[in-house]
């Protein structure tokens, strides 16, 4: 069995993030946990936590980094520390996506965070910064500022993001907080080329259209869309960024908004990453609502999924959110974004 | 207001350079031989048919260290030449009208020679002034100029003394080596004065060579039996070249590195990011005149003219794979019995090439290994699975029933499955999963219904607390009781159950609500086998404390038959029931 186990990994090894890498690892795991010892249990899972994050399917590393993060309390030999804070960091990056879960929950798993990362000799550089994207998703302002000015002002450290994300993560913060040139200016090495990584510069790309249109810059959001449309077509992992694609077609292009629709709403649909499936039938929805009867009509949606399962389904998630959270951003969103798309609309089309 | 300029310090910049610019220091004799080409190019711009030719040689005597000499009779330097290009350091001597011609970066190269010397004498004379000039220049950047009386041939001659400690770059075997290495393609004779001269440099490349030239030199170099030689030109960038076949399989992720010349001189044998990456099936020896490299020399600027060669490469690659596929069927054959992933990649983003490869192309199927042809032969309809644990349900029971299922959760595969009827227009591919399945298993009829009604309704409340259906059905083999079958959701929730016995507490409550939330609990089912002796007799049985433990048995068994890990309440289930059956069978 070993050597199947072997083999297995070998496979993922060649594989591109995304299902089928998802699917051999999870074989793998389950030849370990049936067959072989902890060492090869642990390493599958630490695989799996890394291919699913990049993967879009965020809930399947949290459950695999919740096994490893016990065994490895238990046997700290088994892991060096930095590689387990490494995979900590993600999976709390990617726990923000899940506001079905309690706030409480995942405040509390920050604390331990900050907490590991302090005791394994790191500083709270990342801790800050996901404090701030915490505060953003939940829309409270003055949160982000104190986090942001934290987060910044903190030495960064070996678990922080790369050169290029650190940028990306503050244009998108200025950009939140309605600081357009200051934003465009903290971009400026990405868009001129000179830093990048697997993320960067798509989503600065697609972080930057509804402000630049907002400022009646429409032309260089033409051009950033396009850039950011040949990154991430047929790309594993940027359902996130493609909403932003989405919202911006809605606005600019109805009909290309509705190709877009219908190549996308599957990976919508199937996504676990609760706020990402939220944020793309919002912008679904608006567009159908847009659409005369006869057109919506022609829209092709996967098996039997019907539209008004859709926004029934996303306003059950608005309220489970909104309780999770003792919020009501997430209610209102759906308003705040039809009206805008709607808005903007009239404007550029 | 004031402009300055701030002083570079040269040694630290030689430092720099030998340290992290050059991977090794030996390039020193590239550049020496690079300068020598550009500067015989340059002099056959002015005089079409003046031959070039390049000279090394040796000096050496006990007590001293080695100096090497060589000599070029390219265009030479003017007085003035000198003092421009040599007093600055990294500025080129070519203008860039004409970069397209030469290569090198005088100074630049120069400036490597200090990694392994303390002072180079260079004299030359220049096409264009009848004036003999000797530069000595020290690695600290000071340099002193004189013209002297003695005349000389048109050209220019370097002595080059070793610093202590690099005395094994200056022997005539390593010289002779290192030449060889980089030169052994330029269009001029390079030649190695010993006791007698010695041609450093081949006469033929390997991109003027036949197929059967080209592979044995192959073999002689790398000393590796390629598969196949397949000649490679790209217009845009002026390439040339033989992308060789690798006769064993590589790994998609490995490195992929080429040996590539450029203008004919070695740049670097590990040069990536020339092929497309799909050619990983590949490695390459090519001639490129219109690439730029970068300034390690090792590698080309990922510009629009890069991709645009790599994709005329690739497409001289394919071409060749079609032209095999119909002239030479048993060589197509061999190359994809070893680098299938690789044409399996290329299959799906090309239709053209698709349809050619598709039946050849290998897939794991219910009956073992079987190229697309033969699984066509089985049925019209393709049966396939998306992922490895779907295969695994089901794959043995399918081939008990003499069905070919394929097993689509490798690379590629579910794409090039589902283009099928593209090309085969009378069949049909199908997405199966484990309960679309066993839905095909045979009903049974309504008498037997009534004979397995007790026993379905008592395991359907047994299995309950597992997340767990009970059916009954006939199907094939008649030797398997019971088959435990799920869905990718059924799956995770059992995955997130088993991981929140383990977990600590924080993540087990933030497991239980990323489940919690979700819309519809999934169930896995348990299909227990009608035609199975075995439960055949259990149904008969009205003994239903026995049979709810044969129920709890033969869960536990599937389970374990598909592989599933078994959860801690499964386990007990097992111990518990073990126990029982011991029991009863030492009570009776």
């Amino acid at each position: 069995m070993i050597e199947k186990f072997e083999d297995l990994l070998e496979q993922s090894y060649d594989a591109p993030h995304g299902k089928v890498k998802i699917g051999i690892l999870e074989e793998a795991i389950r030849i370990a946990d049936v067959h072989l010892g902890p060492e090869e249990q642990f390493d599958a899972r630490m695989l799996l936590v890394d291919t699913a994050i990049f993967s879009g399917h965020g809930e399947k590393a949290i459950v695999a980094f919740a096994w490893c993060l016990a065994y490895y309390d238990k046997h700290p030999e088994m892991a060096n520390d930095h590689q387990m804070m490494w995979n900590y960091k993600w999976v709390a990056d990617r726990l923000l996506l899940f506001p079905d879960i309690e706030l409480a929950k995942v405040e509390a798993t920050l604390e331990d965070l900050r907490k590991r990362f302090i005791q394994s000799g790191h500083g709270p550089h990342y801790y800050y910064y996901l404090k701030h994207v915490l505060a953003m998703n939940l829309e409270k302002t003055e949160e982000v500022k104190h986090y942001y000015e934290k987060w910044i002002a903190e030495p960064s450290d070996s678990l922080s993001d790369c050169h290029a994300c650190t940028l990306a993560n503050k244009t998108q913060t200025l950009l939140y907080l309605g600081k357009l040139e200051e934003a465009l200016d903290v971009a400026q090495p990405i868009l001129a080329g000179k830093v990048f990584c697997h993320s960067v510069p798509h989503r600065t790309y697609a972080d930057l259209l509804l402000p630049l249109l907002k400022a009646d810059r429409k032309a260089e959001a033409d051009t950033y869309y396009q850039k950011c449309y040949e990154l991430i077509y047929n790309q594993t992992g940027f359902l996130d960024t493609s909403i932003k694609l989405f919202t911006y077609l809605a606005i600019t292009d109805t009909p290309k908004a509705v190709s877009f629709l219908e190549k996308y709403f599957k990976d919508a649909y199937e996504t676990d990453e609760s706020i990402v499936k939220f944020d793309f039938y919002i912008v679904a929805t608006t567009i159908w609502d847009i659409l005369e009867e006869q057109d919506s009509k022609t829209i092709q949606l996967p098996d039997s999924v019907k539209i008004e399962d859709i926004k029934q389904e996303m306003g059950r998630l608005a309220t489970l959110f909104d309780e999770q959270n003792q919020t009501n951003v997430y209610t209102n969103k759906i308003k705040r974004v039809q009206t805008e798309i709607q808005g903007l609309q009239k404007i550029f089309q | 207001m004031d402009q300055f300029h701030f002083k570079v310090n040269l040694k630290g910049m030689i430092d720099l350079l030998s340290n992290h610019l050059y991977s090794t220091p030996q390039v020193f004799v590239r550049e020496l031989i690079q300068n020598a080409v550009d500067a015989i190019t340059a002099r056959q711009k002015i005089e079409a048919s003046h031959q070039g030719k390049i000279g090394l040689e040796l000096f050496s005597s006990p007590g001293t260290l080695p100096t090497l000499y060589i000599e070029d009779n390219g265009i030479g330097l003017t007085e003035e030449e000198v003092h421009h290009f040599l007093a600055q350091i990294g500025q080129t001597s070519k203008n860039r009208a004409e970069d397209q011609d030469f290569i090198g970066r005088f100074g630049v190269g120069l400036l490597s020679c200090f990694i392994v010397s303390d002072e180079i004498v260079l004299l030359t004379r220049s096409a264009k002034e009848n004036k003999t000039i000797e530069w000595r220049g020290k690695p600290d950047g000071s340099y002193t100029i004189q013209v002297l009386e003695q005349e000389m041939e048109t050209g220019t001659k370097i002595y080059l003394q070793s610093k202590r400690g690099f005395e094994s770059y200056f022997t005539k075997e390593k010289i002779q080596e290192m030449v060889r290495h980089y030169g052994e393609f330029l269009p001029f004779p390079i030649h190695f004065y010993d006791d007698k001269p010695i041609r450093l440099n081949s006469d033929k490349t390997p991109w003027e060579m036949t197929t059967e030239e080209a592979l044995s030199y192959g073999k002689k170099k790398m000393q590796i039996d390629y598969l196949d030689a397949i000649p490679l030109y790209s217009p845009a960038g002026d390439a040339n070249g033989v992308a060789y076949i690798l006769p064993y399989s590589i790994r998609i992720n490995a490195k992929k590195q080429h040996l590539v010349y450029v203008k004919q001189m070695l740049l670097s044998e590990k040069v990536e990011g020339i092929l497309p990456d799909w050619a990983f099936f590949v490695t390459s020896i090519l001639n490129v005149n219109l690439l730029k490299p970068t300034a390690s020399r090792e590698e080309f600027s990922n510009d629009e003219r890069l991709k645009l060669v790599q994709q005329e490469l690739g497409e001289c690659i394919k071409r060749y794979l079609i032209q095999l596929s119909k002239t030479n069927v048993n060589q197509f054959k061999k190359i994809i019995e070893i680098h299938y992933e690789s044409l399996k990649f290329l299959a799906q983003e090309d239709d053209e090439l698709y349809t050619l490869f598709i039946d050849w192309l290998p897939f794991n199927t219910s009956f073992g290994r079987l190229a697309m042809k033969e699984i066509r032969e089985y049925s019209n309809t393709i049966l396939y699975t998306s992922n490895m644990d779907e295969f695994r349900q089901i794959h043995q029971v399918a081939k008990a029933q003499s069905i070919c299922v394929v097993n689509g959760s490798y690379m590629y595969d579910t794409e090039l499955l589902r283009k099928l009827p593209n090309v085969f227009t009378d069949y049909k591919v199908k997405h199966i999963n484990s309960s679309s399945f066993m839905y095909n298993f045979t009903e049974l009829s309504l008498e037997d219904r009534r004979k397995a009604y007790d026993f379905i309704e008592l395991a359907n409340k047994v299995l309950q607390p597992y997340q767990c259906t009970a059916e009954m059905r006939n199907y094939q083999p008649d030797d398997l009781p019971a088959l435990y079958t799920t869905n990718e959701e059924a799956l995770f929730i059992r995955t997130t159950e088993q991981t929140k016995e383990k977990a600590n507490d924080l993540f087990s409550s933030i497991i239980t609500q990323l489940t919690n939330n979700k819309i519809k609990p999934s169930f896995a089912q348990l299909c227990f086998n009608f035609q199975n002796p075995t439960i055949q007799k259990v149904i008969q049985s009205t003994n239903t404390s026995l049979n709810e433990l044969i129920v709890e048995m033969l869960y536990v068994q599937a389970l374990l038959l598909g592989n599933y890990p078994l959860k801690k309440q499964e386990f007990q289930l097992l111990n518990k029931g073990l126990i029982s059956f011991i029991e009863r069978g030492l009570g009776e």
